[in-house]
């Protein structure tokens, strides 16, 4: 069981963990846990020999019922594909999945924000190669969704519509779109390559979209990462992160203020390669006092990147 | 990790998938989605 212990200098929660110290860290592919069990085969976390997409619950879970869940999603039983290299339809099933786990979790008491989300590679600490993401049910709201709130606050309207607004209008960032996405890179990115994949319509959560909207969800999430990996022709190491509304009880979200109708579903990349063998470091400026000292200028990052979305399509 | 059992005799529906829900040896809720078609949210 993890322990919540509030920084008060910091104003957040810390999650102590403490049996994840010895959670599997990148096995030989013989012995990677997310592959089916094939018959003679070790014993995997999926006792069959073949599926399409699994949901378990995390054997080293940060969170637990009943203060939270922690879930991996397994996008395929080949152990040599990646969310980019999914068919289509694959991807579309995922984004239905996603959908459900958020209705699920959301509607337990004991989970206040539902975050699905993504690292890839091992320089963003990937313990399992498996193509897979992971989904936590926080029992509080995180930082980075109050800071969404207050955003919207700020500016007196749903900030990632407002923000889309100015993209749009823009339009040096913007590295794609469809009829319902539009993926840039936003105004003011931390990261060279960070990307924003958001709905063009307000759409508070997955739950809100429409069938064809997540066809062009999975669509937008697919161009970007294939443009990715034809960026600097390698796999892109990323931390993936969806934002959705927060799905509080009721008593909760008045508690924390949170308005009817907050949030704006949008899919966030950190990518920390800022150039083929460059990493990005967060050091003394970002860690020691939070502020992001960038290399590159998004405008001339956008560039490269849309051109590499192009070559990857 | 180990063997799984069953819950629920038939799948259920969400969307375009199909999802049957499994118990896994430890207590683990294990849930395998298939697409089947459709959209029916």
């Amino acid at each position: 069981m993890s322990e919540l212990r509030f920084n008060e200098l910091r104003g957040e929660q810390v999650v102590y963990a403490i049996h994840r110290q010895d959670r599997t860290f990148l096995p030989q592919r013989e012995s990677c846990p997310l592959c089916p069990t094939r018959p003679g085969g070790p014993p995997t976390e999926i006792p069959f020999p073949a599926y399409e997409i699994a949901v378990f619950e995390n054997r080293f879970p940060a969170f637990e019922a009943p203060h939270g869940a922690a879930e991996v999603v397994v996008y395929t039983d080949d152990h040599d594909a990646s969310f980019g290299s999914l068919p289509p339809q694959r991807a579309e099933d995922l984004m239905w999945v996603w959908r459900h786990r958020y209705r699920e979790l959301g509607a337990r008491q004991d989970v206040a924000y539902v975050f699905i989300f993504e690292n890839r590679g091992v320089e963003v600490g990937v313990t399992l190669h498996h193509p897979h993401g992971q989904i936590y049910g926080y029992p509080f709201l995180p930082p980075v969704p109050k800071l969404e709130l207050a955003a919207d606050q700020r500016l007196g309207r749903c900030a990632p519509c407002a923000l889309l607004a100015r993209e749009l209008a823009d339009g040096r960032r913007v590295l794609f779109e469809n009829d319902s996405v539009v993926v840039y890179i936003p105004y003011a990115a931390r990261w060279a390559y960070e990307a924003h994949v958001v709905m063009r319509q307000h759409r508070p959560s997955l739950s809100e979209c429409q069938p064809h909207e997540l066809r062009h969800l999975a669509a937008a999430l697919q161009a970007l990462v294939r443009g990715y990996d034809a960026l600097f022709q390698r796999p892109f190491p990323y931390v993936m992160a969806m934002h959705q509304a927060p799905t509080a009880s009721a008593a909760r979200a008045a508690a924390a203020r949170i308005p009817a109708g907050h949030g704006h579903l949008h899919v966030e990349f950190y990518p920390p390669l800022r150039t083929a063998e460059k990493l990005k470091y967060l050091a003394g400026s970002e860690q020691g006092a939070g502020t992001f000292i960038s290399d590159t200028l998004p405008e001339e990052s956008a560039q490269k990147l849309r051109e590499a979305i192009q070559r990857g399509a | 990790m180990g063997a799984a059992r069953r819950i629920g005799e038939q799948e259920e529906r969400f969307g375009p998938l199909a999802l049957a829900r499994y118990l896994k040896d430890d207590g683990r809720a294990l849930l395998l989605y298939r697409h089947i078609g459709g959209q029916r949210p």
